[in-house]
């Protein structure tokens, strides 16, 4: 862990990872940390930069892990009654563990930043990224979010001859932005800022594509956001 | 050590040397010995053996020659790469597009699974003692890992393990190469 943040317990000052390295050590009980205290001091010191906060929370997350698997008896339970002492053993073991395989991760990453100093011919090497499979929406799903947004839809300013939407500009407009872009954010195209005509001439457009079987809208499984890609050269 | 000496003229080796080298410079990935050995035995047949000294003088050579790039053994294969001292000169011409670097969860991730493949989903999370699908799924889809199979328990978990991508990323010739962590 690179935070630095500092905490204070009852019996502890210092940054996260000296409060692990100490229960490592055993000179603190797992015990004796109030979670609590810890959660308080984490949001008073918000905001923080994401990557520092994600990692005190991955941590924070971590002893409470750690803490109530000390509480639950082990499932393997031997009926020996000078078991008692095992729970804690088993926390420092896991400690243990867990941060050899920091330390590699540490190492690993210092490892790649040395051999990215490294060139091959040609292209700059980049981490190839293989896209999941699509989840494919049905025609209702789609035709139902695209209502959704047309209850938001902004008004049509009144009193002002506007230009009739165009179905063939919104085709050319979603190709040129496939050309640009690998995907497109369904709520870049469908969004309620646009008017309830222009978001029907877009709809439109998109099922036409649809038809050609030039595009594809599904759910990333990453991100669970809608997008559509292009299909033209599946 | 150069026990192939008799085996061809001086210019019959200095020939297949440079369809070698040829061969290394077209590609940008690491080339197996096999597929080298495949299309250098059109001109005439050599043994794994000499085809290793072959390459082991062509590596000495661009070292005496002081060349920009060495030949090393990465992901199982041969592959000439520039040496570290020109990188801020090819981010220069490249600005600087080196890739996006992995999270730091996700490098947590990737030891375990580097270290202790092949290994499932919960073996992971036993580890870090939270969620990590996330990561699983980000390392998937930057094809560092993959599902090597299942393993038979029920529910049937996906096993991961890194891929040859990995061994690029890393500079590894292969996955025993991995610098060892102090053992359980």
């Amino acid at each position: 862990m690179h935070s630095n943040e500092i905490f204070k317990l009852d019996n502890f000052e210092g940054s996260f990872s000296l409060l692990l390295k100490r229960i490592e050590e055993e000179s603190i009980e797992i015990r004796e940390i109030s979670i609590y205290s810890l959660v308080n001091q984490f949001s008073k010191k918000l905001p923080i930069p994401l990557e520092v906060s994600a990692e005190l929370i991955h941590g924070i997350a971590y002893l409470i892990w750690l803490k109530s698997k000390s509480l639950l008896p082990k499932r393997e339970q031997n009926l020996c009654i000078e078991e008692d002492d095992a729970p804690t053993i088993d926390i420092i073991q896991h400690l243990l563990d867990y941060s050899r395989f920091k330390e590699a991760a540490l190492r690993l990453s210092t490892r790649q930043r040395q051999q990215s100093a490294h060139f091959v011919r040609g292209v700059p090497q980049q981490i190839e990224k293989i896209r999941p499979p699509l989840q494919l929406i049905s025609l209702e799903q789609l035709a139902n979010l695209v209502q959704d947004i047309m209850k938001k839809a902004a008004p049509v300013p009144a009193g002002l001859i506007n230009e009739p939407w165009q179905v063939a500009d919104k085709i050319r407009e979603i190709r040129l932005l496939l050309k640009q872009n690998a995907e497109i954010e369904f709520s870049h195209l469908f969004n309620s800022e646009k008017t309830r005509p222009e978001l029907i001439v877009i709809f439109l457009a998109l099922l036409e594509l649809m038809k050609l079987g030039q595009v594809k809208v599904g759910e990333d499984s990453l991100t669970k956001n809608i997008i559509i890609i292009s299909s033209i050269y599946e | 050590m150069n026990n192939s000496l008799n085996l061809f003229t001086d210019s019959e080796r200095k020939y297949i040397k440079q369809v070698i080298e040829a061969l290394l410079f077209s590609s940008s990935d690491p080339l197996p010995l096999g597929k080298i050995r495949e299309i250098t035995s059109t001109i005439t047949p050599l043994t794994n053996e000499v085809m290793r000294e072959l390459l082991s003088e062509l590596q000495r050579d661009y070292m005496i020659q002081q060349s920009s790039f060495k030949l090393e053994e990465i992901a199982q294969g041969y592959l000439l790469r520039t040496h570290e001292e020109f990188a801020s000169f090819i981010d220069q011409l490249h600005g600087q597009k080196r890739g996006e670097k992995i999270s730091h969860a996700s490098t947590e991730v990737l030891a375990i699974i580097a270290y202790r493949q092949p290994v499932t989903r919960p073996q992971i999370e036993a580890i870090r003692g939270v969620d990590s699908s996330g990561c699983v799924a980000q390392l998937v889809e930057r094809n560092l890992v993959e599902a090597v199979g299942k393993l038979e328990v029920p529910g049937r978990p996906t096993l991961y393990g890194t891929t040859k991508e990995f061994l690029k990323l890393f500079g590894l010739k292969d996955i025993k190469e991995l610098p060892s962590i102090a053992n359980n």
